[in-house]
């Protein structure tokens, strides 16, 4: 076999090896996150209206929406609000961005995940106007992260900023073509996960990676736990 | 009437300075311009009390991470996550060099070399080190006398203060399920389910679809086993459980041993036999101190609750019995009985401070 055939044979092989196995892997983490990814379900049906709403504001459907965070929202339920320590805040509300890198809420936004999409909205002519209501006055001062972090607390104040995601992420990526909806989301829930500002060579590699969850031993592919939860919601 | 606004005032800042007086600022530490805190995602990696404070610092401008034991900057390595650089395992502020952490330093050609800092001592380099076994090693006799484990040569030490253990670690570096075992006491496959044995005969009818951590030292055996996808663990005929899941077992002479469950709330415990303390999830986060954790906003009652503090993050004080004091919120807070004062800690700019209400 020469090289090319080799790797014509590979690039089939793994075109028909790889969707078995993320398959296995997404069953996997759902039989050990069994009702937490219960729960990520449950969260979504009842909200439906409100995520079918904040959908069509972006254009797009709330399944694919959800789907972005919806590995996040397990460890949501996995953590447990509760145990958000009251101290990250007060560290950053007193201290400013050094300290905006933890999760909070239902979809396990970062201060900083808001603080980089605010500055993505205002250097946006079109966002500026669209998005304006999600950009907060003197953004660096202390009363602006108190705003941040009380938005935050809010399920609906999530799915704006889930919104807003969504649509800087359209701009961004005007000139990306996907092959089909799935391979979109791949490429947004890792742009979510993993930082939406990285370059788009980056966030391709990242789709074949598995480092979620955060605290976890055992690694998941998030793109590949996206997809398995498009597959549930719809 | 000029002269009752006068009392009146007088009385009123008599009062103010009064309750002033009973205020204490103190700095506990002062950070560097370019240095915060270490932030884990979900935790602080900082620990303090009235008036002693330790963390890790970083320092993004340097790429360092510095580790300070009660206001003494002790050691400062490169690297941006102590997950992976500098890792405290032990903490006591009230104990002279109270402290225990590994931290990994890059040689001259650029290999990763392991440290390990004892009480102040220093001991390294080595291929790898730690202060928990290697996987596939569990030897509770000698587990008394290791200070600390470290690997040489593609082999695994176990360090006492007299001598150097050669360990004997199992292939299998991910899946232990047979530990430390002496004696008649086993388990043996029979069937496609696993039962006990001694001298090779069953001694418990009880099937068991997997086992894990399986010691024994001749008298006595213990051992973890899965069941209905849930966890349980058992020391000779007393079985615990069922948790979501177990970690971090360790089993010392068969009477004291310690371990992290799952409980079913989603929370994490650590169970010495006796209590159950709530955790955090074990594994792959830096050193918490878990006293010092605050969940929610501190409210905070004298003995007699006659007396209250609370803070909100949202106001630069803390309010004791409707009245503010200090400069910030706090980010804990407690009542002190022997003092019969409230304590909180906060952060004024890169100033660490804790502040004392003796009521």
């Amino acid at each position: 076999m020469n090289l090319n055939c080799r790797y014509l044979f590979l690039l089939v092989m793994s075109r028909l090896i790889l969707p078995n196995l993320s398959l296995g892997q997404a069953q996997e983490f759902q039989n050990n996150y069994k009702s937490e990814c219960a729960f990520a379900k449950e969260l979504f049906f009842k909200n439906k209206e409100k995520i079918d709403k904040a959908a069509t504001s972006c254009g797009t459907n709330s399944a694919f929406l959800f789907s972005i965070v919806a590995p996040e929202v397990t460890q949501f339920s996995y953590l447990s609000n509760k145990l958000e320590n009251y101290s990250l805040k007060v560290f950053y509300v007193q201290g400013g961005k050094d300290y905006a890198n933890f999760s909070i809420g239902h979809f396990q936004m970062k201060p900083s995940f808001i603080e980089e999409l605010e500055k993505e909205i205002s250097n946006s002519k079109t966002l500026s106007k669209t998005l304006k209501f999600c950009l907060i006055d003197n953004p660096t001062e202390r009363s602006a992260r108190v705003t941040r972090l009380e938005r935050l607390e809010t399920f609906e104040w999530q799915l704006i900023y889930l919104t807003a995601f969504y649509q800087v992420l359209e701009l961004k990526y005007k000139n990306l073509t996907f092959e089909n909806s799935k391979e979109k989301l791949r490429f947004y829930a890792t742009a979510y996960n993993s930082g939406f500002n990285k370059p788009i060579e980056q966030l391709k590699r990242l789709q074949t990676k598995n480092y979620f969850p955060h605290f976890s031993e055992k690694k998941y592919n998030y793109a590949d736990l996206a997809c398995w939860f498009l597959e549930e919601l719809n | 009437m000029k002269l009752r606004l006068i009392i009146l005032i007088s009385i009123l800042a008599f009062n103010s300075l009064a309750q002033t007086a009973n205020l204490k600022r103190t700095v506990l530490f002062t950070m560097l311009p370019t240095e915060h805190v270490y932030l884990g995602e979900y935790f602080l990696a900082q620990s303090s009390s009235a008036r002693k404070f330790s963390c890790i610092l970083i320092d993004e401008t340097k790429n360092n991470l510095t580790f300070v034991f009660n206001g003494t900057r002790v050691k400062t390595v490169p690297g941006s996550d102590p997950l992976d650089v500098l890792r405290i395992d032990y903490l006591n502020s009230t104990e002279t060099n109270g402290y225990k952490f590994k931290y990994i330093i890059k040689d001259k050609n650029r290999n990763d070399q392991t440290y390990i800092n004892c009480f102040s001592e220093n001991f390294g380099p080595f291929e790898d080190a730690n202060f928990s076994p290697p996987w596939g090693y569990y030897a509770p006799e000698e587990m008394k006398q290791i200070k600390y484990y470290y690997k040489l040569g593609g082999r695994w030490y176990g360090k006492t203060s007299s001598k150097n253990v050669m360990l004997n670690v199992g292939d299998n570096n991910y899946t232990p399920s047979y530990q430390y075992k002496v004696g008649p006491y086993d388990f043996t496959w029979i069937n496609g389910n696993y039962y006990i044995t001694y001298n090779k005969s069953v001694i418990h009818k009880k099937a068991y679809k997997d086992i894990h951590y399986f010691y024994s030292n001749g008298e006595n055996f213990a051992f973890c086993y899965p069941e209905n996808n849930q966890y349980y663990f058992q020391i000779n005929d007393t079985s615990y459980g069922p948790y979501r899941a177990i970690d971090n077992f360790e089993t010392i002479d068969y009477k004291t041993f310690k371990f992290y469950y799952l409980g079913t709330d989603n929370i994490w415990y650590y169970f010495n036999g006796e209590t159950s303390i709530k955790s955090r999830l074990t594994g792959k986060e830096n050193f918490i101190s878990e006293e010092f954790e605050q969940y929610g906003n501190p409210e905070v009652f004298s003995a007699d609750y006659k007396n209250s503090l609370i803070s909100d993050y949202k106001y630069e004080y803390v309010v004791i019995d409707g009245e503010a004091y200090g400069k910030s919120p706090a980010y804990h807070a407690w009542y002190d009985s022997a003092k019969n004062a409230f304590i909180w800690s906060g952060i004024e700019g890169k100033d660490l401070v804790v502040y004392e209400f003796k009521l």
